[in-house]
């Protein structure tokens, strides 16, 4: 009787600064709004640009290909994000910090540790380099994972 | 044994209840703040998100040429060539080079590369019926196809044979072997 009672007041004190967390996040976003407390989302979305998709089709060896990542936070609320290490096969690849292909490339794994407003959509040139010992109809192929994280709205 | 603190039967000195009760006082808040923290932890962490960007494809194939071969037979008096020859493939990136080699397989399965030496990156080759080895092999029937050999600066991509031409060589009153397509 004891014992299920502490397992009720722990599991109730869990849930409690759960919903203190939330509540402590959500009142930052007020203090500027002034409005109600609010429910939100958080997710993200990394496409190409239109016209600077990455196609690996038709390579050559050694050639270069390029392609312009954008990253943008789908929900609500601020947020950082991290670029993972690439995974790349018949070639070699290099992110850049713009999205312009020039200055130093980043170190993968990457992690961008300023804030990033609600309607940031940063973007990084994606460039790969075919092996110089690539085969007529190999598979050249590329995976970069990308991980956001959400931060408080003040 | 001192004077004027409670006692066991075995000796031992009993805590006064009022500290007891303040120890355990203590232990619940500290419990109760950690798992407080605990919970705002766990809040935090559901907002990630991640999403992982995949392109595949593959490398180009090499390009394999389209020969013509001619022949022009006649009253020379000397043995009339075959002459093979293909529009120039253009560059691919990063390649130095684009080379040709043809080669003639007679009816008797006998393979002959043209040039002798390696290949070329001129766009035909000319071939008199003497070059096709032993005076019976001169007359038989030349299958004859092209490949082209990409040369980039790490490694050569060699096309796939082209579509094949044919070729026999006749001889003449005069003892001439002339090329007939």
């Amino acid at each position: 009787m004891r014992a299920r009672l502490i397992a009720v007041v722990a599991a109730g004190l869990l849930f409690v600064g759960s919903s203190a967390a939330y509540g402590a996040w959500s009142q930052g976003a007020q203090v500027g709004s002034g409005g109600p407390v609010v429910t939100g989302t958080f997710d993200l979305s990394a496409t190409w640009l239109p016209a600077q998709t990455l196609s690996l089709t038709g390579m050559y060896p050694s050639e270069k290909r390029t392609g312009v990542l954008q990253l943008s936070r789908v929900g609500n609320g601020r947020w950082v994000y991290r670029v993972g290490a690439a995974t790349v096969g018949g070639g070699t690849v290099t992110v850049y910090a713009g999205p312009a292909c020039s200055g130093a490339p980043l170190t993968l794994p990457f992690a961008q540790a300023t804030v990033q407003a609600g309607t940031a959509t940063p973007q990084h040139c994606v460039e790969v380099t075919a092996s110089a010992t690539l085969a007529p109809g190999q598979a050249v192929t590329l995976s970069i994972p990308v991980t956001a994280e959400s931060r408080s709205t003040n | 044994m001192r004077a004027g603190r409670p006692h066991d039967e075995r000796g031992v000195v009993r805590m006064p209840g009022t500290r007891v009760t303040r120890t355990r006082v203590v232990a619940v808040v500290v419990t109760t703040l950690s798992l407080l923290l605990v919970g705002s932890g766990a809040a935090w962490a559901y907002w990630v998100a991640t999403r992982t960007v995949t392109v595949t494809g593959a490398a180009a194939t090499a390009p394999v040429p389209v020969i013509t071969a001619t022949c022009e037979p006649g009253l020379s008096f000397q043995n009339d060539p075959v002459v093979v020859s293909w529009p120039a493939i253009p560059l691919p990136p990063g390649a130095t080079q684009v080379r040709y080699r043809a080669t003639f397989v007679n009816s008797s399965g006998t393979a002959l590369s043209f040039p002798t030496a390696g290949d070329t990156t001129a766009t035909s080759v000319t071939v008199n019926a003497t070059q096709l080895g032993p005076t019976a092999d001169r007359t038989k029937v030349q299958t004859i196809t092209v490949q082209a050999f990409y040369v980039f600066p790490g490694t050569t991509w060699t096309s796939a044979p082209s579509a094949p031409r044919t070729a026999q060589g006749q001889a003449t009153f005069f003892g001439f072997v002339d090329m007939y397509c």
